[in-house]
């Protein structure tokens, strides 16, 4: 599936989520149909496994028909907005199972898939946060790739990167950092 | 301020601890202390916010999508209406409503695009040799012309042409040169101040007068046909570039219907076929119940609702078909069934397409 550019105007998406309060069959449609490549496939990255990635879609979408208050336009994407819902949601069935496997003492499941700098090497060049993400220090994707799409902790991100937990802590507010000063520049004057 | 200090005077997290709370990477007991205290602390709650939206563009920014299986789109949609059941559909939707509905899925339409896509040809063949961005062109120059008659011009779109055919080439000759999320973003501004404009001045002011490109023309059809060619060539976009077409909502399709039946005359005169006092009932099979207009042929834009006409022919048939066969595009399913003069209902359907050129 070829990537999307996104326009980042607002009304479009203030139209869709007006018109999901008015309780609109033909928005939850437009909402599907829209989104749901994007949260399958993030659901997907985070959980490798079809099944799973397909409950938690599901899940999202249900949430937000159910209670479509929780997106408020002024704030931010709609993209962004539903990835957070299912980053949420995909991270805690991955905790969930790790605390399954460790009740049961078995050994983590490998994660196989392709790493960050793979996946956005496939994605379209185009974006601003791709480009952001392009020039962030290594260090600080791969902090970054283990908290967000394996749901480790900044104690486990130390672990895995044989680093203190006070530097796990750093990296990630870094990359994070940098990401959001790209969508509001104003954000950089105002950290301190 | 280093940080690993609390951001704010009394103590709580410092931004390293907001960062990774953002990221939803904190151990469980930690996760809760921190939203417990930004509960209290709205400043520190801005903060994160920033960060966790910072955090959902990552996560679109680094996944890939991925087309999910097929049947999980009518799971999830039962799913969904099971727990919070769609508003009824009972009557049709203001012309306001059915204007800001296809012109932002058109905005979000093109804002979905790829690079690749907006190069392709569309295939009216009034369009020859037009791509999807002169269409989008196209169409942000007809939303601003209808802001600048309504008091709420675009800045910056220079195009000044006050006829449809001169400012479209206008406006697709400076969208030549530009990238298309120009021409997205003058769409999206162009419709924001129609739509701002029109709630502003309310239901009550719809058969206000607004200059047109042929007259004086009552704002409520003004937004109608801004509506009805926004629909129409959001699928000749999606029809270039391999999408499903897309209705518009059952009830923006009543109204949209409704308000075509009342150009029928205009259509007729337009072929030169003229009926004075012949009087045609059309029932529309898809559009809910009572979704039944009679048109009086000598009168435009005398449509009334079923049943208060002597009629002379009824013309049943789809909606949808009958919108799609208005604006001179496929539709699939022209089907219709006459009862009464069928010569007359015959000449009717012929001439639905007469004024598709607009």
């Amino acid at each position: 599936m070829e990537q999307r550019r996104i326009h980042q105007g607002k009304w479009a998406e203030r139209v869709l989520a007006e018109r999901l309060a008015g309780g609109d069959r033909s928005a939850l449609v437009d909402l599907y149909d829209r989104y749901a490549g994007f949260v399958y496939g993030l659901a997907l990255r985070t959980l490798a496994n079809r099944q799973a990635a397909e409950d938690v879609t599901q899940e999202v979408f249900c949430a937000l028909w159910e209670n479509p208050g929780q997106f408020e336009p002024g704030r931010g994407t709609l993209r962004g907005f539903l990835g957070t819902m299912t980053h949420r949601r995909a991270v805690d069935l991955i905790r969930r199972e790790e605390a399954r496997r460790r009740r049961e003492s078995r050994a983590p499941a490998d994660r196989d898939g392709p790493d960050l700098a793979e996946t956005v090497a496939r994605s379209d060049a185009t974006g601003r946060v791709r480009d952001a993400l392009a020039t962030l220090p290594e260090a600080q994707r791969r902090a970054l790739e283990l908290a967000y799409f394996h749901g480790h902790t900044y104690r486990q991100v130390a672990t895995v990167l044989q680093i203190p937990e006070g530097t796990a802590k750093s990296r990630l507010r870094l990359g994070l950092q940098r990401i959001a000063e790209i969508l509001r520049p104003e954000l950089s004057e105002k950290w301190a | 301020m280093g940080m690993n200090e609390p951001i704010e005077p009394g103590g709580g997290p410092s931004l390293d601890d907001l960062a990774v709370y953002a990221l939803d990477a904190h151990e469980p007991e930690e996760a809760q202390a921190i939203a417990a205290y930004l509960d209290q602390a709205p400043g520190a709650a801005r903060r994160e916010r920033a960060l966790r939206d910072a955090a959902g563009e990552y996560g679109a920014a680094a996944a890939p999508e991925s087309d999910p299986p097929g049947d999980l789109r009518e799971r999830v949609l039962g799913a969904a209406r099971a727990g919070r059941v769609p508003s009824p559909v009972v009557a049709g939707a203001s012309p306001i409503d059915v204007h800001r509905t296809e012109l932002s899925r058109m905005v979000m339409l093109l804002a979905d695009l790829t690079p690749g896509e907006w190069g392709r040809p569309v295939d009216p063949p009034e369009f020859a040799g037009w791509t999807v961005h002169d269409v989008a062109a196209h169409i942000a120059a007809n939303e601003s012309l209808l802001a600048d008659h309504l008091g709420v011009p675009v800045p910056g779109v220079p195009e000044t042409e006050q006829d449809n055919i001169g400012r479209t080439a206008a406006a697709q000759a400076r969208h030549r040169t530009l990238p298309p999320r120009v021409a997205v973003g003058e769409l999206e501004l162009a419709a924001e101040a129609v739509d701002t404009e029109v709630q502003a001045r309310g239901e009550s002011r719809l058969d206000e007068r607004v200059e047109w490109w042929d007259g004086p023309t009552a704002l409520r059809v003004a937004l109608l046909v801004r509506a009805f060619e926004t629909w129409t060539h959001a699928d000749d976009v999606r029809r270039a570039t391999g999408r499903p077409m897309v209705a518009p909502p059952e009830q923006s399709l009543r109204t949209m219907a409704s308000a075509a039946c009342g150009f029928v005359p205009a259509f007729l005169a337009v072929r030169e076929v003229h009926h004075p006092g012949r009087v045609v009932r059309f029932r529309f099979d898809d559009l809910g119940p009572e979704a039944a207009w009679e048109v009086d042929l000598g009168v435009i834009g005398g449509v009334r609702p079923a049943g208060e006409l002597v009629v002379d022919t009824e013309i049943a048939m789809s909606g949808l078909a009958f919108c799609r066969a208005v604006s001179n595009r496929p539709a699939g399913d022209n089907d219709f069934t006459a009862t009464g003069d069928s010569a007359l209902a015959a000449a009717v359907v012929d001439a639905l397409p007469a004024l598709a050129f607009l």
